[in-house]
């Protein structure tokens, strides 16, 4: 991503620079893009909630780039001829094994054709594709099929092939089998082909590139998390009601982040037009002026150091640290906003961790017999039945489960009250009469208010790891460790929407610096 | 939990007149009698059911000083339905309805239901303007008229869930493209797919899936 800056650094300072370069939106990352890049951290476990953002970011790239090719999405098991054919030579037996083996061995080249074709599709054009991610994405969608398959392999093979008919329904089946993975198989290859071939288009025609951005930019942020929101939402009507499941997404929206985020890309699209508008008004010479000083503009919100160089592990009173930051950066902005709101969520969260980490040294021996049974019945996936362990248990100490639920639902507030006061810091800024403050100093002070957000989120979502770790230290590595990663994604994903939000100001300070130039002319 | 559809609103009217505190009323069902100016707009939603078919209102309550009124006015569009308050015991609040009637036109889609309201019914002895010159106003303009009261919750249901009514109608009229988000109304999740997407929606207790 780094270096896609520097790409658009050097248009900035090349002279043919077009008026739509000066906001953000040119940029390589645009808004929509930005979230399946970050949020595509690779291997770790992903909760429920966040795959769903995850999903339909990469489903509104599939289907907005290339049609019909959804990898992640194709429910059905796609057959690797492969595998299939070593599983049936080991449990070939005497009957009729010459003729299923005709057949089969059939299948099996036709299955190998297909795979070869792909193969070899795949490595012409990945020899062209120099990103490596996609490769990636593809081996685990292949991994996947490998492992799918192989389940659904074993109740079609014939078990006793001994019996009369055995020949027969063997013939069947393996005549099945080869439709279906001729079919199934021919499909793939053809929506592999596909994808690789647009892949490459992407790759080597700028002028497709554009398109492709152009397409995904009228998808907007908001627009994304709420139609994520909506799946998850869609998907836990479906889960039984007792069911508890900690819901990033609609947790979010419970605490109006997308609202807000919503009303903040309005403001930030509009002042965007009049900018532009502006611009498209003024004479060759008035024109470079501003230019610069908008170009200046963009360069401060384009710095990337305000995204945490170094992480200092100080905890403690960090809040007062932080709420004093806040107010004193919100002050140097000259903009009567008052972070009442966030700084009641930031308390909250730290006086939860506070009063949760007092608890667990107290912690009678009994208790661990309790804790050993919750964590066999979330291994059985019974999640309902937890909660009645968990109430059994004492009242004081929250199991690992509550405290999972508490840290996304703090996450999840926390990011929402940080983007309403980016929103709310932009509708000041737009409804500022006279602007003490020159636009470049607030635009500093912005990054540096967001850099401050950014940190103490990814501090407080490392707090919440810590607490998480402590109380399920009892708990299977396989029961502690989703939640674990699911609270470092969110917490990642936090920071990375108020990052977003941040960005969105840039055409709104831009507007309001051409106002106060044009009030002053 | 889910929905059948999504409608925006929009409060709008004159600073003071009482669009928060009916916002209030209404999601929280709790009164509060000083409230803080409205910066920009703030928000509100709740679910109300209407004709056996669960309504999310997601309801935008914008500031209602003057200085606001170019940024509240970007938030006007894709509302499907607007709540233009006024206060009883304040004429000016009244006078100034056409202005914001014209804004709110000009700013949205044409088919926004628009609900008038006159709020602060219980303090008749303070009353400036009376029933009959509402009415008036709002069969004129071709609105839906009631009095409220944010503070004795008179009418604050009716009001928001009237509205939300008109606009069902609509949809059922074919008036409204429901397909088109600019018109304010989003169809909800509430026909759930039948194959699920992957292994994944267990819950967060089974899932690692790399």
């Amino acid at each position: 991503m780094s270096s896609e800056d520097g790409k658009t650094d050097e248009e900035i300072t090349g002279t043919s620079e077009n008026i739509a370069n000066l906001g953000l939106s040119s940029n390589e990352e645009s808004i929509p893009e930005e979230i399946p890049q970050s949020a595509e951290t690779p291997k770790i476990p992903k909760a429920a909630a966040t795959q769903d953002i995850e999903h339909v970011c990469h489903e509104e790239r599939h289907e907005e780039c290339c049609d019909t090719v959804n990898l992640e999405a194709a429910p059905d098991p796609k057959p690797d001829l492969d595998s299939e054919a070593s599983a049936k030579g080991s449990t070939w037996s005497t009957w009729g094994t010459w003729g299923k083996s005709l057949l089969s061995s059939a299948s099996a080249s036709v299955g190998h054709g297909i795979s070869a074709v792909r193969e070899k599709a795949g490595v012409t054009l990945r020899i062209r594709t120099s990103e490596s991610e996609e490769s990636a994405e593809i081996g685990e969608a292949e991994a996947g099929e490998e492992v799918s398959v192989e389940k659904a392999d074993s109740p079609t093979e014939p078990t006793s092939p001994t019996a009369g008919r055995g020949v027969f329904s063997a013939l069947t089946n393996a005549v099945q089998n080869t439709g279906k993975s001729v079919l199934s198989g021919g499909l793939d290859a053809l929506e592999f082909i596909g994808k690789k071939t647009m892949n490459v288009l992407a790759e080597s025609d700028p002028g497709f590139k554009k398109t492709k951005t152009l397409m995904e930019k009228t998808a907007s942020l908001s627009q994304m998390l709420r139609e994520a929101k909506e799946k998850e939402k869609r998907r836990l009507a479906e889960q039984v009601s007792d069911e508890r499941t900690a819901h990033y997404g609609m947790l979010f929206d419970k605490y109006q982040g997308l609202s807000h985020l919503e009303a903040l890309e309005i403001l930030s699209n509009e002042s965007e037009t009049k900018v532009q508008a502006h611009l498209s008004s003024l004479g060759e010479e008035a024109l470079e002026a501003i230019k610069a000083e908008l170009i200046a503009i963009k360069d401060i919100f384009l710095q990337k150091d305000f995204e945490n160089e170094e992480e200092s592990d100080s905890k403690g009173e960090e809040t007062e640290e932080f709420t004093r930051m806040l107010t004193e950066l919100l002050f140097e902005l000259h903009v009567a906003a008052t972070p009442d709101k966030l700084n009641k969520a930031m308390k909250k969260a730290h006086d939860w961790l506070l009063a949760e980490s007092l608890h667990p040294e107290e912690q009678p021996e009994t208790l661990s017999v309790n804790v050993q049974e919750v964590a066999e019945v979330v291994e059985d996936n019974t999640t309902g039945a937890t909660e009645v362990v968990g109430k059994a248990e004492v009242k004081k100490k929250l199991s690992s489960e509550d405290i999972y639920m508490k840290s996304i639902e703090n996450l999840a507030e926390i990011t929402a009250r940080c983007i309403e006061q980016l929103h709310k810091v932009a509708e000041l800024i737009l409804h500022g009469q006279d602007v003490e403050k020159p636009v470049k100093d607030q635009a500093v002070v912005l990054a540096k208010l967001t850099s401050a957000m950014c940190k103490e989120v990814s501090s407080l979502s490392k707090s919440f790891i810590d607490l998480l770790t402590a109380a399920g230290s009892k708990l299977k590595a396989e029961v502690l460790n989703p939640t674990v990663s699911s609270i470092q994604l969110e917490g990642n994903n936090s920071t990375t929407y108020i990052q977003d939000a941040f960005r969105l100001l840039l055409p709104i300070l831009q507007f309001s610096h051409i106002q106060a130039t044009s009030s002053k002319a | 939990m889910a929905y059948a559809y999504l409608f925006k609103y929009i409060i709008i009217g004159d600073t003071g007149v009482g669009k928060s505190c009916l916002l209030l009323q209404f999601t929280d069902k709790r009164f509060q009698p000083v409230h803080d100016l409205t910066i920009g707009v703030e928000f509100g939603a709740r679910m109300i059911t209407i004709d056996g078919k669960q309504i999310k209102l997601q309801i935008w309550d914008t500031a209602g000083q003057e200085s606001f009124r170019s940024i509240t006015r970007s938030y006007y569009r894709g509302a499907a339905g607007a709540l233009l308050v006024y206060d009883i015991t304040r004429r000016d609040t009244f006078n100034h309805l056409t202005t914001w009637l014209e804004d709110a036109r000009q700013h949205s889609n044409s088919n926004m239901v628009i609900m008038l309201i006159a709020n602060k019914s219980d303090l008749e002895s303070r009353r400036e303007v009376k029933k009959e010159e509402g009415e008036a106003f709002a069969r004129e303009h071709g609105l839906i008229f009631m009095e409220t009261s944010a503070k004795t919750a008179s009418n604050v249901e009716e009001a928001f869930i009237n509205t939300a009514k008109e606009i069902y109608e609509k949809i059922q009229e074919g008036v409204f493209d429901i397909n088109n988000e600019a018109n304010g109304i989003k169809i909800g999740p509430q026909n759930p797919m039948p194959g699920p997407t992957g292994p994944h929606n267990a819950g967060q207790a089974g899932g690692s899936c790399c």
